[in-house]
């Protein structure tokens, strides 16, 4: 039976499967790193690594966040990645697996009912990748 | 303490740098009247000309070069003049935070990808606290070797 995470930020709830889940923080600095081009990814820093924030639905409501944020920190192919949570999430295996809508974002495998509330089913490795892609296709000047 | 062993945290943008004490000739506190800004080059980052110990040096402004955004008036901003393999030049920053011990700060990894994506810019990161600072690599804004923006 699968166990899943289950988090919320201000517009959607999320799951990730147990075993890609590497810690769940409360609070902590948010940094910003330049990447050339006018980008600057959000970042944290767990365990002397720099840890990036993911955006599942770009909201910005946690660029201010404070001792009320979570992150969940998940293992992916790409290296840890953090997801903001509102609240500090759940573990459960008793709800049910549904399949994706059409129009979900690549990185969204799958729906997760439980409770009468539906959760999009996280791919950590594919929303690294994405992340991982848009940032990179913008090349920087070598110096 | 040697010089070499020493860092000088400043900052650009909101975003925290440090630099070796051993490269730093001086730091400018007042800069207005020192500066041409008629003397600039954009294409390389340099945004005016300074004098400095009656030379005019380059300035170099690598929130050009990084993509961010300094929310400090030029008048506000600070210099940190370097000693250069072509000469001395100079830099622009926000804020001078203070000197640390290189053993102060330990090192922090960067994820590969975002290793891939930032060489050029900058290649290590260093933690003061919790907080990461990007070693400042004068190669990659300024010299022979840099390219244009």
């Amino acid at each position: 039976m699968n166990r899943f995470g289950l988090f919320c930020t201000e517009k959607s709830g999320y799951a990730v499967p147990l075993e890609s889940i590497a810690r769940i923080l409360q609070g902590g600095a948010i940094y910003r790193l330049p990447l050339g081009g006018g980008d600057c990814l959000p970042v944290l820093v767990m365990a002397d690594r720099v840890v990036p924030i993911a955006e599942p639905e770009n909201s910005e409501k946690w660029h201010s966040a404070g001792a009320d944020c979570y992150f969940v920190i998940t293992d992916s192919e790409y290296g840890l990645l953090a997801l903001p949570s509102d609240l500090p999430g759940r573990i459960t295996a008793k709800g049910e697996c549904v399949p994706r809508d059409t129009d979900d974002a690549p990185w969204v495998v799958g729906r997760y009912r439980f409770q009468d509330f539906v959760y999009s089913i996280l791919n950590v490795d594919c929303l690294a990748m994405s992340m991982a892609e848009r940032y990179g296709s913008r090349t920087v000047p070598q110096g | 303490m040697e010089s070499r062993n020493r860092l000088l945290i400043f900052r650009l943008g909101g975003v925290g740098f440090v630099l070796s004490l051993g490269s730093v000739v001086e730091v400018i506190d007042q800069i207005v009247e020192r500066l041409d800004f008629e003397r600039s080059d954009s294409d390389h980052g340099i945004v005016a000309a300074l004098n400095f110990r009656h030379t005019l040096i380059p300035v170099v402004d690598p929130t050009l070069r990084l993509g961010i955004v300094s929310p400090v008036l030029h008048a506000n901003r600070k210099i940190i003049v370097l000693q250069g393999t072509e000469g001395n030049w100079a830099l622009l920053a926000d804020s001078i935070d203070e000197l640390a011990v290189v053993q102060d700060l330990k090192d922090c990894l960067l994820p590969s990808w975002l290793s891939h994506k930032v060489k050029g810019l900058y290649s290590q990161v260093k933690l003061s606290g919790s907080e990461p600072l990007i070693v400042f690599e004068a190669e990659h804004f300024y010299g022979m070797n840099v390219k244009p923006l």
